[in-house]
């Protein structure tokens, strides 16, 4: 009976949560089915641990689960990080008409990618997942006042990151030497 | 944090389009490999508990990592038949001895060298072939395989056995026998588990078997080749994407080469068919398990003590 009631619950968190963890490790990694990997094993992980998983919040949780993964995903394969990876493929992701929009989705990720890596991690819990700063302290395992000064700080290396790409996007993004020559009818 | 970088942000979010949940199935097949129950099982976070997590690994290795290879892609609709039908086939009275090795190639067909088995960063590298004698009623089941040096371990030779719901093992790194319960319920397959599964564990007659792949659905017959000389027959399972298939794959076809005397399996290769994001087709990872051995021994005393921790061959 606990073994079915134990599986109920994972079934339970699954269902609720399997979604946004599913985000969470597609923002980071590039690679879909390693995605799915790293869901499968924080989905594993909680069944092992599941007496330590919070009933009433359990999504800070399974992020924080989900980077330990994710970073032993990483380990050696720098190359497979999503941000660089998303650099390089965004004007491919993208439609040929909205060359501005991917030049400036390209600069957001490479400014983000500039960021230390616990910057950036605080930075996108709070903009990408959603999270509330009690609840993205959580998923980081540090105090409320110590996630607002890491905030601060990427907050501010952040926009100097953006504005050293906008400084930098004519010799990347010249519309005369990157884009098709438009030809007379 | 309320602001413009804010927006600019949640702007640029790669996935603000919604991301759905990957199939459970995946899951739940790891889960049954993964009993929470067993003491070997529970996760190590320090280094002076990292064997059990190399030897929980051990003990569903060479087991549920084969079922597994076979679970992606085919959906569960017709599991309750394939259950009928594998209980029907189990054979009580054999013992079924198999050397199979699994390599696992780029999609160009670069080997990738370690044969990694388990989950994660519970994965553990095994070199050379997995051997294994099982029998039903009770199942027992022994494997013998070769670890390389894992975090800590100096790697070695490790053997499994497993009767009556504890499983042993004895690994030469160790000087000492291991031993952990699990739950009858691990002992078999899931239910929804393809039906080819029985050709990887248990002692089911793998006539039988193929037929009930046929009969099913599962395979067709795609002609015949040959192998190492041996006339093979070639069965192909090649289900189209649907719900259940792990996203961006369009097809995951599996290759079944049986002996076409004795239907004992020959080689079992898997090839992903995947599309990426922008639209493209793409060849994914292949799973390749030869058998480079395939027995059913008669269950005498003898043989018997094949499926004992101390069995020797």
């Amino acid at each position: 009976v606990r073994d079915r009631d134990r599986r109920a619950r994972l079934e339970a968190l699954y269902r609720a949560h399997a979604a946004a963890v599913h985000a969470y490790a597609r923002r980071r990694i590039e690679d879909s089915s390693a995605a799915e990997d790293v869901v499968a094993e924080t989905f594993l992980i909680a069944w092992r641990r599941l007496d330590r998983v919070p009933a009433a919040d359990p999504l800070p949780w399974l992020y924080a689960t989900a980077r330990n993964v994710l970073a032993n995903h990483r380990r050696g394969e720098a190359r497979r990080s999503a941000l660089h990876a998303r650099m390089l493929n965004e004007p491919e992701a993208t439609p040929a008409h909205d060359d501005d929009a991917a030049e400036a989705g390209g600069q957001v990720l490479r400014a983000l990618a500039a960021l230390r890596p616990g910057d950036r991690e605080a930075l996108m819990l709070i903009a990408w997942e959603g999270l509330s700063p009690a609840r993205a302290a959580a998923a980081l395992g540090c105090s409320r006042p110590a996630l607002r000064v890491r905030l601060h700080r990427a907050r501010r290396r952040l926009a100097a990151a953006l504005d050293r790409e906008r400084d930098a996007e004519p010799s990347h993004a010249d519309p005369g030497s990157t884009r098709p020559q438009e030809t007379p009818a | 944090m309320s602001d413009d970088l804010l927006a600019l942000l949640k702007a640029h979010d790669p996935e603000a389009a919604g991301t759905p949940a990957p199939p459970v199935e995946a899951l739940l097949a790891r889960l049954d490999a993964a009993p929470p129950e067993a003491p070997l099982a529970v996760p190590a976070a320090s280094r002076a508990s990292r064997r059990p997590v190399v030897a929980a690994a051990l003990a569903t290795a060479a087991t549920a990592a084969l079922a597994v290879v076979l679970a992606v892609g085919v959906g569960g609709d017709r599991a309750g038949v394939v259950d009928e039908a594998r209980a029907a086939v189990a054979a009580e009275g054999v013992i079924v001895h198999t050397v199979t090795r699994t390599t696992y190639h780029q999609p160009d067909g670069t080997l990738v060298h370690a044969q990694m088995q388990g989950n994660g960063r519970r994965s553990l590298g095994i070199i050379g072939p997995i051997e294994r004698w099982s029998a039903e009623s009770p199942v027992r089941w022994r494997s013998v395989m070769h670890v390389l040096p894992y975090r800590g371990s100096r790697g070695g030779t490790s053997t499994s056995a497993y009767a009556n719901g504890v499983v042993r093992i004895r690994s030469s790194w160790e000087g000492r026998t291991r031993v952990a319960s699990v739950p009858r319920r691990f002992e078999r397959p899931p239910a929804d588990a393809p039906a080819g599964t029985a050709l990887l564990v248990g002692t089911d007659d793998p006539l039988q078997t193929v037929r009930t792949m046929l009969d099913v659905g599962e395979v067709r017959r795609a002609g015949e080749t040959t192998r190492d000389g041996r006339r093979v027959l070639r069965l192909v399972a090649d289900p189209p994407a649907h719900g259940d298939a792990p996203r961006h794959t369009e097809r995951a076809r599996t290759v079944y080469l049986i002996d076409a005397e004795t239907y004992a399996p020959v080689e079992i290769e898997r090839r992903l068919l995947m599309h990426s994001r922008g639209g493209r087709r793409v060849a994914g990872p292949i799973t390749r398990i030869s058998f480079e051995r395939y027995e059913r021994l008669p269950v005498t005393p003898e043989n018997e003590r094949l499926l004992q921790l101390s069995g020797k061959r």
